[in-house]
């Protein structure tokens, strides 16, 4: 929302007051005042200029040449001028040779058809000031030529930016008033009364109102008023103009105004184009549409609150009127109204039809009712000032009961300076919340009973931490010192989950040279075509997503990392990647979950052979779970289980720790690759980290070294992909004596003379005795008896 | 003297000057004084037999025995020589050397900045008790919502624009939620001080500023008397930890529905009189958000913060573009 440096001044003097000071205390002590726009500056130098000769252009028939004076003696400046409403003796705005306009044009000695011109007779718009462009601004009342323009009283505006979202709970300041009343408190000054005229005299002449029940309109009242046709003056124009609006006509626009100063919007409608005496406010019905003002055909629905005269809908309720009872030029006679609707009620539907104008913006907020009839009467008071010949030609109607809501409270000032942890005094607390204009008086416990103000009570009820809130910003939160709390020492830990990942992530970016990647949580359907992915049809997707074809959550992290590969591997042979993050899936009642995964993949360019980055990829898994809290593994190749589409269907393996499922790890369908138009090899690995957080909480048993000397053997077995190296490993153990400390492959070597289907793995075996240094002959007998025991499980010695 | 005797002493002297001479290490060399040229070694053993020697003899022989442990110790003296600086030096007097030849690169990984961020705050924060906790990303409206005093069709709802999810769940517009999920474990109890940094989403299309999913850490710290005062100061201490020095902060009034009085948080150096910057948004926990968790608002009082780390993490490298955190571009992630 917008403010008018001169609109507040009306209701506030604020003279002696900078646009600086005035936002930095809007800003500190109510509403996030995000910047202002100081019109005056870029009028510097713009003076009002007397047309004293208009005559035509000798080269063109619609430019004129015309002499204006600035009052100063000199030489009047010869100006060519395109405007068809300029006249000798008119009073222009006038920007000499070397102005810079607002719109950043400097003006330059030129001729223009060959006839010389100095200067420029202004439109409004080139002055930033309104919206016309055809003619050029003529001012009014007795000027002296040569005054500076941004001299002009009500001419140009300071404008301030208000941030909407910090003043949502804050109907009040909807409007110019509501600041109005803002400042008045912050600088100490009186808040003008508002000029509302007479009372309106009430009774029921003009059109008869009627609220059908369950319309969502608690108050309806109307006025008619005859001659109002005409256009608004200048000053009202440029003040919509700068507040955002766009100046119609005058019946409309005061209407506007009112919004804009009040915040209450009102409605006019043209009296002789509604069809009969009565105005009622109903449901829609099904099937009924109405075409609004902007000549949308909008389709009703029961839900929504419509006005009605008796022949059609003329207006959906707080959101917009229809294009069939619109106020034009013509228009002389309007019934205006100004109604209590129900902020739910017209919030929905403006959602539903997907429609916000600013009228609705203040509807919403649940306005007090009371600004219902403050609003019609400001209106018939400005209309009989701006149209002396209006007629008001109805008595004011009133239906419906709604009155300004009475909130009261009682508040313990006890709990006010514990919970701002300043010590306020009470008398202090009272003066703040009267300025403000709440009612304070003193209750039997030492407390207040406050009465809130019609403008600040809401249908929910006014609680004392707002009451907090309202002290704590007029005596300013500057004033609250620095304090730190007193409590119990606690200790700070992290959840067990996130600290097994944040262990795993320092492996993987250290150990494993891993980059951490950050990837959106939905997979893009090209992602999902690419990789085939099999998304059941009630995979969780989004609504509304931003982007098409990316509404579907990822089922892992693993097929938009493999989608990153192909970036990666322009700048190198190899790409190493890892994401710690959610995948999302539906559970077997139709509820959707979300699990927490750390997904690594590894590609490498000229790899023959996949299985080789499979190798590595179990020493990151390894390294991996080392890093979560030491945790032995074992791998376990999946016979029957049905993987993802992206895992090669032969070369995938799972993750267990003392047969639990911690996680998958494998090859990369070469396919899959093939379709991302990749040549590389790649593997992946994928763990569970709430599974690993569970094991962990086993730990891990330390046990005493020996200060024996050990000895070392390697020794190399051939075997068929019928035995697994995990097996070998367990009958080297079976088959070695206690002393075997260690078995640990190290290499694998396939081809040369070896039979296809078969592979050579070397072991490093340890042996270490607690008590003495073993001999010779000690390992030579483990050698043999290990030899013996692998040739059992089909391998052989190499 | 008996000649067998100084015959012994003439063999030993020699094959200790050999090994002398043959060893290859300084650690060697202290093997030999420490057994040969021991008060328990062979070479001064012999001194054990003087009792035998007619007493004439005694003193001369006694003299041999020292003269060549003197001169064994001599040359291990010497032959340690070999193994000194000096000697390397020498050695390698005319040796090239250019410690600014290519060495290779060990390969290495990189933490995502935002990642390096989150963890500096997370210590600060456990520095001072609080707990790091999380809670889902897909939440449904109760919790995103409802509970934090954003009923349905409310105009507090357009303060963010919502992913939803079919089925009526949301993808979290914040991370506030975790508040009444660490209230509600706390099961009524305080302190409660926890943060809960995690991954958040709105409907907006990303520029410069703005991304649709992005990160916060929610902090909440609850006890019976907490204060305006004390949020002040809470805050004031972490973010001079995190900017380094000290700063001061200003607090000016904001909505957000779940806390009453809420607030921006400014800050600038301790000192200066340059421009504040908006850091942060907090306030006192609203009442219904309290009774909501389980705890009695006429009892319990707390502060809850939420900051913005994609913006942290952005201030601290000079990062001019958020929409680069979720690009996975290498020329941006191998930074870091």
């Amino acid at each position: 929302m917008d403010l008018s440096l001169n609109w507040l001044s009306d209701h506030v003097d604020l003279s002696g007051i900078d646009p600086q000071t005035l936002a930095h205390e809007l800003t500190m002590r109510t509403a996030l005042i995000e910047g202002f726009v100081d019109q005056r500056v870029g009028l510097s130098g713009v003076v009002v200029g007397e047309v004293l000769e208009c005559g035509p252009h000798p080269g063109a028939d619609r430019l004129r040449v015309c002499k204006v004076s600035t009052g100063d003696g000199s030489d009047p400046a010869h100006v060519v001028c395109g405007a068809p409403n300029v006249a000798a003796g008119q009073k222009v705005v006038y920007a000499p040779v070397g102005t810079r306009l607002p719109n950043g044009i400097k003006l330059k000695k030129a001729k223009i058809r060959g006839e010389p011109s100095e200067g420029m007779i202004c439109a409004e718009d080139e002055l930033g000031l309104g919206p016309e462009h055809d003619g050029i601004l003529v001012l009014e009342g007795s000027l002296e030529p040569g005054t500076p323009v941004s001299d002009l009283p009500g001419f140009a505006d300071v404008i301030f930016d208000i941030d909407n979202k910090s003043i949502t709970h804050r109907p009040d300041l909807w409007g110019q008033r509501g600041f109005a009343r803002e400042l008045a408190v912050i600088f100490s000054r009186e808040l003008k009364p508002l000029a509302l005229g007479e009372d309106l005299v009430a009774g029921d002449f003009g059109p008869a109102i009627e609220l059908e029940e369950g319309c969502g309109c608690s108050l309806y009242a109307g006025l008619c008023l005859d001659g109002v046709s005409g256009r608004s003056p200048d000053w009202l124009r440029f003040r919509l103009v700068a507040c955002g609006m766009r100046p119609i006509n005058l019946a409309v626009d005061l209407s506007n105004y009112v919004m804009l100063e009040l915040g209450q919007p009102t409605h006019p409608f043209d009296r002789d184009k509604l069809a009969g005496d009565r105005i009622t406010v109903r449901r829609g019905k099904d099937g009924e549409t109405l075409t609004t003002l902007d000549a949308v055909e909008r389709q009703l629905t029961p839900a929504d609150a419509v006005i009605s005269d008796g022949a059609r809908g003329v207006a959906i309720a707080g959101v917009m009127g229809s294009a069939d009872a619109e106020v034009s030029e013509e228009t002389s006679r309007v019934f205006l109204e100004s109604a209590s609707f129900d902020a739910v009620r017209v919030r929905k539907t403006s959602g539903r039809l997907g429609l916000r104008t600013e009228a609705l913006a203040r509807f919403e907020k649940g306005l007090d009712p009371g600004l219902v009839h403050t609003a019609v009467r400001r209106y018939a008071e400005l209309m009989r000032q701006l149209a002396p010949s209006m007629k008001i030609h109805s008595t004011y109607r009133v239906v419906g009961d709604a009155v300004s809501p009475k909130n009261r409270l009682s508040l313990d000032t006890e709990m006010v300076r514990r919970r701002l942890g300043l010590s306020v005094a009470d008398d202090e607390m009272t003066a703040a919340l009267t300025s403000l204009g709440y009612e304070v008086s003193s209750n039997e416990s030492g407390g207040f009973e406050v009465e809130v103000p019609a403008w600040r009570a809401s249908s929910q009820g006014t609680l004392p931490e707002d009451l907090v809130e309202e002290i704590g910003r007029i005596v300013g939160y500057e004033r609250i010192d620095v304090e730190h709390p007193v409590g119990p020492m606690l200790i700070g830990t992290r959840a067990p989950t996130m600290a097994v990942e944040e262990n795993v992530r320092d492996v993987l970016a250290t150990r494993a040279s891993c980059t951490e990647v950050y990837s959106y949580s939905t997979v893009r359907d090209k992602t999902a075509e690419l990789l085939q992915l099999e998304l059941s049809d009630d995979h969780p997707r989004l609504v509304n997503a931003l982007q098409k074809g990316a509404s579907r959550l990822r089922p892992s992290v693993v097929p938009e990392l493999l989608m990153r590969l192909e970036t990666w591997l322009r700048q190198s042979s190899e790409a190493r990647l890892f994401e710690v993050g959610r995948s999302y899936s539906r559970r077997a009642d139709g509820s959707p979950t979300e699990h927490r995964e750390i997904a690594v993949v590894i590609a490498r360019r000229d790899e023959g052979d996949d299985r080789e980055l499979v190798r590595e990829m179990r020493a990151v898994a390894e390294a991996a779970l080392q890093g979560a809290g030491r945790l032995p593994p074992t791998f376990a190749v999946d016979e029957e289980e049905v993987h993802a589409s992206w895992w090669h269907p032969r070369r995938v393996a799972r993750l267990e720790i003392d047969g639990r499922r911690v996680g998958t790890f494998g090859a990369i369908d070469p396919g899959a690759l093939a379709r991302l138009d990749l040549d590389v090899a790649a593997a992946a690995l994928v763990l569970d980290s709430d599974a690993l957080a569970e094991c962990l909480e086993a730990g891990s048993a330390y046990q005493s070294p020996s200060r024996q000397p050990p000895a070392h053997i390697d020794l190399a077995f051939v075997a068929s992909y019928d035995v697994s190296t995990d097996e070998l490993v367990s009958a080297i153990r079976s088959a070695g004596p206690r002393t075997l400390k260690k078995v640990e492959p190290f290499d694998v070597f396939r081809g040369g003379t070896l039979a296809e289907g078969e592979r050579s793995i070397a072991f490093h075996l340890t042996f270490q005795s607690k008590d003495k240094t073993l001999s010779e002959n000690d390992v030579n007998r483990a050698r043999d008896r290990i030899v013996k025991g692998v040739e059992e499980v089909g391998a052989r010695l190499r | 003297m008996p000649s067998s005797m100084k015959a012994r002493l003439d063999a030993l002297t020699a094959e200790v000057l050999a090994r002398i001479q043959a060893a290859e290490t300084a650690a060697a060399l202290e093997l030999i004084e420490q057994t040969d040229l021991a008060r328990k070694g062979e070479l001064l053993g012999l001194m054990r037999g003087i009792k035998d020697l007619p007493p004439e003899d005694r003193a001369a022989f006694g003299q041999s025995v020292n003269q060549a442990k003197t001169s064994l110790e001599a040359a291990v003296a010497e032959a340690k020589q070999a193994f000194t600086t000096a000697a390397v030096v020498a050695a390698t007097s005319d040796a090239c050397f250019d410690p600014t030849e290519p060495g290779g690169s060990l390969p290495g990984g990189h933490l995502h900045p935002v990642t390096q961020v989150r963890r500096e705050i997370e210590q600060i924060f456990m520095s001072l008790g609080f707990s790091v906790v999380d809670g889902p990303e897909m939440e449904t409206e109760e919790f995103n919502f409802d509970l934090l005093n954003i009923p349905a069709h409310h105009p507090a709802r357009d303060l963010q624009d919502t992913m939803w999810l079919e089925g009526g769940r949301v993808m979290r517009t914040h991370t506030s939620p975790v508040q009444l999920r660490a209230m509600r474990e706390a099961g009524g109890k305080v302190p409660v001080r926890v943060i809960a940094p995690g991954r958040v989403f709105r409907n907006e299309q990303p520029d410069a500023t703005h991304e649709h999913t992005f990160h916060q850490i929610e902090g909440l710290m609850l006890d019976e008397g907490v204060s305006v005062a004390d949020l002040k100061g809470v805050l004031r201490l972490v973010l001079s930890r995190i900017f380094g020095g000290s700063v001061e902060v200003r607090l000016r009034p904001h909505y957000f529905p779940f806390v009453e009085p809420g607030f921006e948080l400014d800050m600038r150096r301790t000192g200066s009189d340059g421009e504040w910057l908006e850091i942060l948004g907090c306030g006192m926990v609203h009442p219904e958000v309290l009774r909501a968790g389980g705890l009695d608002p006429d009892v319990v009082s707390g502060f809850a913060f939420g900051m913005g780390l994609d913006r942290l993490t952005m201030m601290r490298f000079g990062i001019e573009d958020v929409r680069w955190m979720m690009s996975g571009d290498p020329r941006f992630l191998t930074q870091f």
